[in-house]
């Protein structure tokens, strides 16, 4: 990583611990406006830090240490695709989206159908919805990326409750929704491909965030919590199962620190989606049995993560879409 | 089988198809906990009137004097009938029954059973928040004080303790010598001054297991189970007390429900899907394992062959089995599967909520001796491995 993503990293970390896990959704995404974070991948021109994928990947990892509420996921994810368009009021819209305004997207497989410039259907998994001014849409067949204003005639928003409580996901509907021809980002079915890489990517640091607090947490619940007279950090056979946990996560932070320079951005983040998802959650189902029957409890917070790294295995592109991308290449 | 054993899983096939409450699976979905108490009361009656929940008591006693192996046909038949489990009265009629009857004295039984089998609730006292894997180290005290022990002290993952009469109770009565030997099992009126119980809320949104705060509570010599200091055999009795049967029983409810990943595969159109066909046997293979460990188990007992560890086996063989079996089902639901559901009280680990499957999963996991203890009885008691030595110095 460079000085400047270090330093910013610093700062994260820095802020997040005045942070509860989960906490406050509007206040955490008020800072996060405030303190700049989603210019992290906006280009220099743009005033901004033009740190790209791997500086989203970064805040993204940070933020899901804290299983933060705020939609910051979808808000770069977003960001991204109007910095890559030539949308005529882009610097206009830039200024908005990275200053306490939300653009949001679907989190999961569009269903939309778009003909004769209108589009239809449900999209599910979109964060935060309802506080979002503006939406990321594209078609199941991927002929059209646009943005959408939310409320539009013929849009109509529902929300669904996950077992993760630290993001909040809707599911849209679309009724014959007019696109403006100004808001039309890309009908270039590559140009989509390199944004659903670009979430797949983002799941995965998210994932490998979730996985890095939540053990955390467990190595210090290991060190602290004694029984037979000694902490249970002490027993080997514990111990072994933390080092394959380290291992696993240190493998898939070096694949997505990899991955980020690939040309073919839609396989490296089919990759980089399915191995960190897959490690979260194989991480985080032991973490919680090393805790113990505390882990069991509400208020413990460790089932926060548990959830989160569950419902990341099933976001952005989902396992048969990741099996079909990563195998069109080999077989 | 025997003749018997047949006419017997017969009678129990036929009362089950006319008094299993039916849909309660979905007539225990977000409800109130009273609710649940309440269908819990009004099924623990219809099995004791039928006597099929205390054939394990000694004959002589109603409903009792049934052999190992007809109570593993009641188990299950009520298995293959998905019929609930008496989550509210295990401890009675299994840990409370067992111990007085097997430790207890005859004015114990006499005062105690009646009340078992006409519905008191009972609860066991025995983890604490510092001693759960090495239980021997508990503190909760019992000072003796003429004819009365006052305890003070604290007990967690007690199930269904705020709605318990009475608890099974090992606390300590002395501090010298090695940890297992100041231990004293008393009997608890959980309506006594000094008693409180707090829920603890779980990550599924259910509160089955409470934390128990005792504070300078009274408890009359007259209800101590064995001698001061005997509490940690006792204890030992008492959790042996159901020989295995959980487990069979547990394991069958399982293979009952291999058709649920089935149909969630169907559901979600991956029936065509060779990965998880091959998942779907897989685990298929691996319950019917498990189930034949625990039906391999039970006859041990039946034939008093039961080897040291064994029982740990059937405890991590149906752990390991049923995380198994919930995450493929968690894994092919996707995100429809992540979307949150009111808990299933008294749900067992197979209503096909994957996700509340998949949490569920983790009490056998982790309650009742976790997956880490048993390996260690395995390794140490069984396959005669040393011992982590008992000293260490902090470097």
């Amino acid at each position: 990583m460079t000085d400047m993503l270090n330093d910013l990293q610093s700062s994260i970390r820095q802020v997040m611990t005045d942070h509860a896990n989960g906490s406050d959704e509007a206040q955490c995404w008020q800072q996060l406006n405030d303190l700049g974070w989603l210019l992290v991948g906006v280009p220099e021109e743009y005033d901004g830090l033009g740190a790209g994928l791997a500086g989203m990947s970064m805040v993204v990892r940070e933020m899901a240490q804290r299983v933060s509420c705020a939609p910051v996921l979808p808000a770069l994810a977003a960001v991204d695709a109007i910095v890559n368009s030539s949308l005529k009021d882009k610097t206009e819209l830039l200024g908005r989206f990275v200053s306490g305004e939300l653009v949001s997207c679907s989190l999961a497989t569009s269903e939309l159908t778009y003909e004769n410039g209108k589009i239809s259907g449900g999209l599910r998994a979109v964060q935060s919805a309802d506080v979002a001014s503006e939406l990321l849409v594209w078609d199941h067949s991927l002929s059209l990326l646009a943005l959408v204003e939310v409320n539009c005639e013929g849009i109509d928003i529902r929300s669904t409750p996950t077992w993760d409580v630290t993001r909040r996901l809707f599911d849209v509907e679309f009724d014959a929704v007019e696109i403006d021809s100004s808001r039309v980002i890309t009908t270039s079915r590559d140009e989509i491909e390199k944004l659903l890489g670009t979430l797949d990517f983002l799941v995965g640091a998210d994932s490998i965030g979730t996985a890095e607090g939540m053990f955390e947490m467990t190595l210090e619940h290991l060190k602290v919590r004694e029984q037979f007279s000694r902490p249970l950090a002490m027993f080997q056979a514990l111990k072994h199962r933390c080092a394959d946990i380290k291992t696993q996560l240190v493998a898939a932070e070096s694949l997505l620190a990899d991955k980020l320079a690939a040309k073919n951005l839609l396989a490296a983040g089919a990759c980089v989606k399915q191995f960190s998802a897959a490690s979260a959650s194989w991480i985080a189902e032991d973490c919680l049995q090393l805790h113990g029957g505390v882990g069991m409890a509400a208020e413990h917070d460790c089932h926060l993560f548990l959830k989160r790294a569950s419902l990341n295995a099933h976001l952005a592109h989902n396992e048969s879409e990741v099996t079909q991308i990563l195998l069109a290449d080999i077989i | 089988m025997s003749e018997q054993e047949s006419e017997l899983r017969a009678e129990v096939r036929a009362w089950l198809e006319h008094n299993r409450p039916a849909g309660w699976t979905k007539s225990m979905t977000g409800v109130d906990q009273n609710v649940f108490v309440e269908a819990q009361k009004s099924w623990f009656n219809k099995l004791v009137k039928a006597g099929y929940a205390t054939p394990h008591w000694p004959e002589g006693y109603h409903g009792g004097g049934r052999s190992l192996a007809e109570q593993k046909v009641i188990y299950e038949e009520v298995a293959r009938a998905d019929a609930p489990r008496l989550i509210m009265y295990f401890v009675s009629l299994y840990h409370a029954a067992c111990t007085l009857m097997e430790c207890g004295s005859q004015a114990q039984c006499e005062k105690y059973l009646p009340g078992i089998l006409a519905g008191e609730i009972w609860c066991q006292g025995f983890s604490e928040p510092n001693a759960g894997s090495d239980l021997a180290s508990l503190k909760t005290r019992a000072e003796r004080r003429g004819d009365k022990y006052i305890i003070n002290g604290q007990k967690i993952w007690s199930t269904m303790a705020q709605y318990a009469d009475r608890c099974l109770l090992l606390a300590r009565s002395d501090n010298s010598g090695v940890p297992q030997a100041g231990l004293t099992y008393l009997l608890l009126d959980m309506k006594a001054k000094g008693v409180s119980v707090r829920p603890i809320h779980q990550i599924t949104g259910d509160d089955e297991f409470s934390e128990i705060f005792f504070d300078d509570v009274e408890v009359s010599v007259a209800d101590r189970v064995g001698e001061e200091g005997q509490g940690w055999a006792i204890a030992q009795a008492t959790l042996a007390s159901e020989r295995g049967l959980t487990l069979v029983e547990l394991s069958h409810r399982m293979r009952h429900k291999l058709p649920l990943l089935v149909e969630t595969l169907k559901k979600n159109g991956l029936t065509s899907d060779s990965a998880l066909q091959r998942d779907l046997a897989r685990v298929s293979v691996k319950v019917e394992a498990c189930c034949a460990v625990a039906d391999q188990y039970l006859l041990k007992r039946i034939s008093q062959t039961e080897g040291v560890g064994d029982a740990s086996i059937v405890k991590l063989m149906y752990a390991r089995t049923l995380r198994d079996f919930v995450s493929l089902g968690r894994s092919a639901d996707g995100l429809d599967g992540q979307y949150f559901t009111d808990c299933v009280r008294g749900a067992t680990q197979e209503t096909g909520l994957w996700m509340l499957d998949f949490m569920n999963s983790y009490n056998w996991s982790i309650a009742g001796g976790s997956d880490e203890v048993q390996r260690n009885i395995i390794s140490e008691r069984m396959l005669g491995m040393p011992r982590e030595p008992k000293q260490w110095v902090a470097s």
